[in-house]
């Protein structure tokens, strides 16, 4: 099932785990007490990291599709479409790391 | 926000009216353009400025400790009332009015007694959850001495809806007085 | 082969004999989805009509201020079931009922992929529904809200059993959301017509199979939720408890997971069948196929993203609600995609207007209300105000009366000459319409100024010098036009059913497979499946039926006796098996009877009987596979237009495997749910300093024992691949699972006190899952041993075999976060 069903689920299952990721990674920082410095830097090198992970994602789907050529199936090029909202979900949703407080 | 969401209600709503009406004023319009335009170029942008407002007045409301420590009001939710106390001063005795200074921020501090209870005062500001095992603070402002209302906002059992209060806001002079003076 | 060809009436007769239920005490046999799929509507809309009533009596009670008319008390209880019925008992058996019945039809196969399954849902729904339902009309109906916080709902707070006839009741419920889940994801990828890849594949189709996957994730946390309290409750295992080492957000965290995107989960079954309504209205196909299933998919995932912000003022810090708000705002854009492009289909038609059009029309005007109300409460600064306010209850009945009730009525009146086979006489559905247009917005558009003006919710009563009089007696006035819509719609379907004209078939020139077929629909859907070459949504499904009707097709023919269907290719939709469905049985009537028999020992505290009920429960499933398999290789068998397949039994790739895969992915979210309870309350949670705990090693052994278990399960399926006996390994397997599960057993004996603090009842809750799973991993290999010595198990038919490693892996896979948490917990200590 997943064989077939990957590029439709990839993207948003780096978001999904970048998200929870993250949210612990806010929650474990507030609660050992990291310096917050340190836990801003590590919280936006995460939400950066996610970001190139989704992208490198979908520069390899996309060349999966040109490499399929003709045999690329709908999947691969409707992955493609969801990929790119992952990213783009990425980008809106981990955006707060940048700015917002994170343990008040 | 509201006239933001009045504008967008109206024009969604003209755009199907004219979609059943008239399908041919809108006939020329393809599919990508209804799903960029209409998914993505219209909410987008709306979507984050909204978001980008949104949290920088959030921060802005934040309890953050910062140079000028505001009063610490102490304020413990049980089935169905509320205490306040006041350990900036000494001998105050917990009151079940909140007395508040006028004019100057104060930090509540919230805790409960027995099971989820949830401090408010609409013309105040926001809300926050009294949750046993936790302790949560929140920063309020009255501008002008004078009542306001207060209320449990989670439901809490039977007795949820008697569980108001009264905030009293004085003015700074008084305000030391009155907390000292009530039993 | 050839084969007579029979007349298309001598046809009808030869399926009906075999797919047919007769009527009176056999009824009670139906494993039919005709038969269930109505059921589940019927019953639905009936406890729609409990709910409504009481919906009405809370606006009774609040039309005046300083109402005496029902006190808190009661009161509590009324909007506890209000919530808890329309979300529970209304909203999603109301759409598994219409997936139910219809999915088949759409995709063109016979029946769903396990009708004794849509059974035992079906039965379990009732019974829960009905503990529920009982319960309050002998006034013990949960009180604690139908978000059900605690520490309200504890032990403490609320001693009566109104809570456990909650978490019990709605658990008792959620086995049928699940059932439905796994049956519904199996069918869409496995029994489609042939021909109908999924890139043809009815949107209606994807939108279920996305539903099915959020419903597969989404119900296991509050399972787990109402599991742990329900222990807490009945045997004081701290794990909300503050004072022990538990937490109450933990709770709410785990409703909440299932509670928002349950949400979308009720909201994207009506989207389906919006899209698949406005294209026949518009007449046109469907714009943006595509972009609609990448918006699907998008909102499936955001959906779970943005729980906690039912929780933003629980004191969660700023950032954390930064993500949840960031997510909650960015759902409004596959929400919007969705929305133009059913104006950008109908934009781009020939639309005419019908009743189910105007009632289109009605969910957009209210759910784009709801969900413009959805994005400022996406804002926290905005929500720390409006929360928990009139505005909040006014918004989420935008929403789910806009998102579900509207293209419910929609799609009841595009359907109805489906169910019925007769037309709308008296056309009471336009009073109708307007009635509940009217009376909607008047109750509910006033309920966001009385939010504004600060009325919390949840109140019973209210002073009248705070300035809400007239909005609320305004508000109730409009509920009550509204019960007048409903109560028209309800007569108005009844007149159809009695007096309707016997129409012609597909009434709206729709293109979906459903109206290739007569109206009322046989019990067999289709006398021969269709092929399928093109997007199955614009078929010329008047000429297909009568086709079909005369057996030009696959299977159109009866065989042996049995219900035959076909299954095919996930991807290319290519015929690759000959489904062998079960026929009617009593079997899932008397399974649920057994599981309601454990429900209700521990209901009433009759703890000797709960054994009984899950013994007998697990028994009488043991039972279940008698009916179904075959005791030799039959090799290829004839489907019609020339080709060959073999019978499901006889593939690797059948929907009893992929059935158990898909409920292996429910049971691991359950078991990842409660591993986050444990993380969660071992860093969050107040109470956790002090001594260490010790390390217990019982379930290190048990892992090692559960290794040999697989080592073991391998041996077998490799000699039964060679066409030797495995049932030596199979029952050293079970042996070994065996001893894994007293293992576990020892362990939990082991940690002593489990009440004491949150820590040791986590460890508890753990290993007790462990010996669960072990459990079921001994009975599987067991059970597949006799199947071997019954002669249904072969070198070819090896599906038993599968089943047994994939379990017997699991109860593996699952004692190495048990024994690593175990690890950890000994180090986090708790004060006891």
């Amino acid at each position: 099932m997943i064989r077939h069903l990957w590029p439709l689920l990839i993207g948003f299952s780096v978001w999904a785990l970048a998200f929870t990721a993250l949210y612990a990674v806010q929650y474990l920082g507030c609660y050992l007490g990291w310096a917050p410095q340190a836990h801003r830097v590590t919280l936006v090198a995460g939400a950066a990291i996610a970001i190139a992970v989704s992208v490198g994602v979908l520069v390899l789907q996309i060349a999966h599709v040109r490499r399929l050529g003709p045999a690329s199936t709908f999947m691969h090029r409707v992955g493609i479409g969801a990929t790119v909202a992952a990213i783009a979900a990425a980008i809106i949703t981990f955006a707060p790391v940048l700015l917002a407080s994170a343990c008040t | 926000m509201f006239w933001g969401a009045i504008a967008l209600f109206t024009l969604v709503i003209a755009l199907l009216a004219l979609s059943l009406l008239r399908p041919s004023a809108l006939a020329s319009i393809k599919p990508r353009t209804w799903i960029v335009g209409g998914g993505l170029v219209l909410p987008v942008p709306i979507l984050i400025a909204l978001l980008i407002t949104a949290l920088l007045l959030g921060e802005h409301l934040l309890p953050k400790p910062g140079s000028a420590e505001p009063l610490r009001i102490e304020a413990h939710a049980s089935q169905w009332q509320w205490r306040f106390s006041y350990p900036f001063i000494p001998d105050a005795a917990p009151t079940t009015i909140l007395h508040l200074p006028a004019g100057e921020p104060v930090d509540i501090v919230v805790t409960a007694e027995d099971v989820i209870h949830s401090f408010w005062i609409p013309r105040l500001g926001g809300k926050i959850d009294a949750i046993p095992g936790h302790t949560n603070i929140i920063r309020l402002q009255a501008d002008k001495p004078g009542v306001y209302r207060g209320i449990c906002a989670e439901y809490c059992g039977e007795g949820h809806e008697t569980m108001g209060f009264e905030a009293r806001a004085h003015a700074p002079a008084d305000y030391a007085v009155t907390i000292g003076g009530q039993p | 082969m050839s084969r007579e060809q029979l007349s298309p009436v001598a046809l009808h007769k030869a399926l009906t004999r075999i797919w047919g239920t007769p009527p009176g005490w056999a009824r009670f046999s139906a494993v039919n989805h005709n038969i269930l799929g109505k059921r589940f509507m019927v019953v639905a809309m009936v406890f729609f009509a409990i709910g409504g009533v009481l919906a009405m009596l809370i606006r009774a009670q609040l039309a005046t201020p300083d109402s005496a008319f029902i006190g808190p008390e009661l009161y509590n209880q009324i909007f506890t079931m209000h919530g808890t019925v329309m979300m529970f008992l209304f909203a999603i058996p109301m759409f598994e009922g219409l997936a139910i019945y219809m999915l088949p039809k759409m995709l063109g196969a016979r029946d769903l992929a396990f009708p004794r399954m849509t059974a035992y849902g079906f039965w379990c729904y009732l019974f829960g529904g009905t503990i529920l339902i009982g319960a309050m009309v002998m006034g013990y109906a949960p009180n604690s809200g139908w978000f059900m916080y605690t520490p309200l709902s504890s032990g403490i707070y609320t001693p009566g059993i109104n809570a456990d006839v909650w978490l019990l009741g709605i658990t008792f419920v959620e086995i049928s959301a699940i059932t439905a889940a796994v049956e519904l994801i199996v069918t869409i990828l496995k029994m489609r017509a042939p021909g109908m890849s999924l890139t043809r594949m009815p949107i209606f189709g994807w939108y279920m199979l996305v539903t099915a996957a959020m419903m597969l994730i989404g119900f296991p946390p509050l399972i787990l939720g109402s599991i742990l309290l329900e222990m807490e409750r009945a045997f004081d295992l701290p794990f909300f408890d503050p004072t022990r080492g538990g937490d109450p957000l933990l709770w709410q965290h785990l409703f909440w997971l299932f509670g928002h995107p349950e949400v979308y989960i009720i909201f994207l079954p009506a989207a389906g069948m919006l899209s698949t309504i406005i294209p026949t209205f518009a007449r046109r196909p469907l714009i943006a196929y595509n972009a609609i299933i990448v918006a699907i998919v998008a909102m499936a995932f955001l959906s779970f993203g943005l729980w906690v912000h039912h929780m933003f003022t629980v004191g969660i810090p700023h950032l954390a609600l930064g993500f949840f708000s960031a997510a909650s705002a960015l759902v409004a854009i596959p929400t919007a995609v969705q929305i133009f492009a059913w104006i950008g289909t109908i934009a781009s038609g020939r639309p005419r207007l019908d009743v189910p059009m105007l009632y289109v029309i009605g969910f957009f005007i209210v759910f784009v209300c709801g969900g413009l109300t959805g994005v400022m409460l996406a804002m926290v600064p905005f929500n720390t105000q409006a929360h928990d306010s009139y505005f909040v209850v006014a918004h989420l009945h935008y929403v789910l009366v806009g998102g579900f009730v509207f293209p419910m009525l929609a799609a009841l009146y595009y359907w109805l000459p489906h169910f019925t086979g007769r037309s709308s006489v008296y056309r009471l559905s336009v009073p109708a319409f307007w009635l509940i247009i009217i009376g909607f917005n008047l109750t509910f558009f006033l309920m966001h100024l009385t939010g504004l003006m600060g009325m919390p919710r949840r109140i019973s009563t209210y002073p009248s010098n705070w300035g809400w009089d007239w909005l609320n007696l305004l508000s109730s006035f409009g509920g009550f036009i509204m019960t007048m819509g409903f109560a028209l719609v309800l007569v108005d379907i009844v007149m159809q059913f009695r007096f309707g004209r016997r129409g012609a078939r597909n009434p709206w020139a729709a293109g979906t497979l459903e109206w290739a077929m007569p109206t009322p629909p046989p019990d067999y859907n289709f006398a021969a499946l269709p092929t399928v070459a093109q997007r199955a949504d614009s078929l010329d499904t008047g000429s297909l039926g009568n086709r079909l009707a005369a057996g030009d097709g696959y299977l159109g023919f009866a065989r042996a006796h049995r219900q035959e269907t076909l299954g095919v290719d996930m991807m290319t939709g290519n015929p690759d098996q000959v489904i062998v469905l079960p026929r009617r049985t009593l079997l899932p009537l008397w399974t649920a009877l057994a599981t309601a028999v454990f429900f209700l020992g521990l209901l009433f505290k009759i703890y000797w009987i709960v054994p009984l009920g899950a013994v007998a429960t697990v028994g009488l499933f043991l039972v279940w596979p008698r009916a179904l398999g075959h005791t030799r290789d039959a090799g290829p068998i004839d489907i019609g237009l020339g080709e060959a397949v073999p019978v499901d039994a006889e593939v690797g790739d059948n929907v009893t495997w992929w059935a158990s895969k898909v409920a292996a992915v429910a049971d691991a979210t359950l078991y990842a749910s409660l591993l986050f309870g444990a993380l969660y309350l071992a860093v969050v949670a107040p109470g956790w300093d002090g001594q260490l705990r010790e390390t217990n090693w019982w379930p290190a052994i048990g892992l090692l024992t559960a290794l040999g278990g697989s080592a073991a399960v391998r041996l077998a399926r490799s000699r039964n691949a060679d066409g030797m006996s495995p049932c030596g390994w199979l029952l050293g397997t079970a042996a070994l699972a065996g001893l894994t599960a007293a293992a576990c057993i020892v362990g939990t004996v082991q940690l002593g006190d489990a009440t004491a603090h949150a820590n040791i009842s986590l460890r508890f809750a753990l290993y007790a899952y462990c010996a669960i799973h072990s459990g079921i991993a001994m009975l599987i290999t067991a059970h597949t041993a006799w199947r071997w010595r019954g002669g249904y198990v072969s070198a070819v038919r090896a599906t038993s075999l599968r089943l047994s490693m994939l379990w017997t892996d699991y109860a593996a896979v699952a004692l190495i976060p048990a024994w690593g948490l175990t690890l950890l917990l000994a180090r986090s200590g708790g004060a006891s």
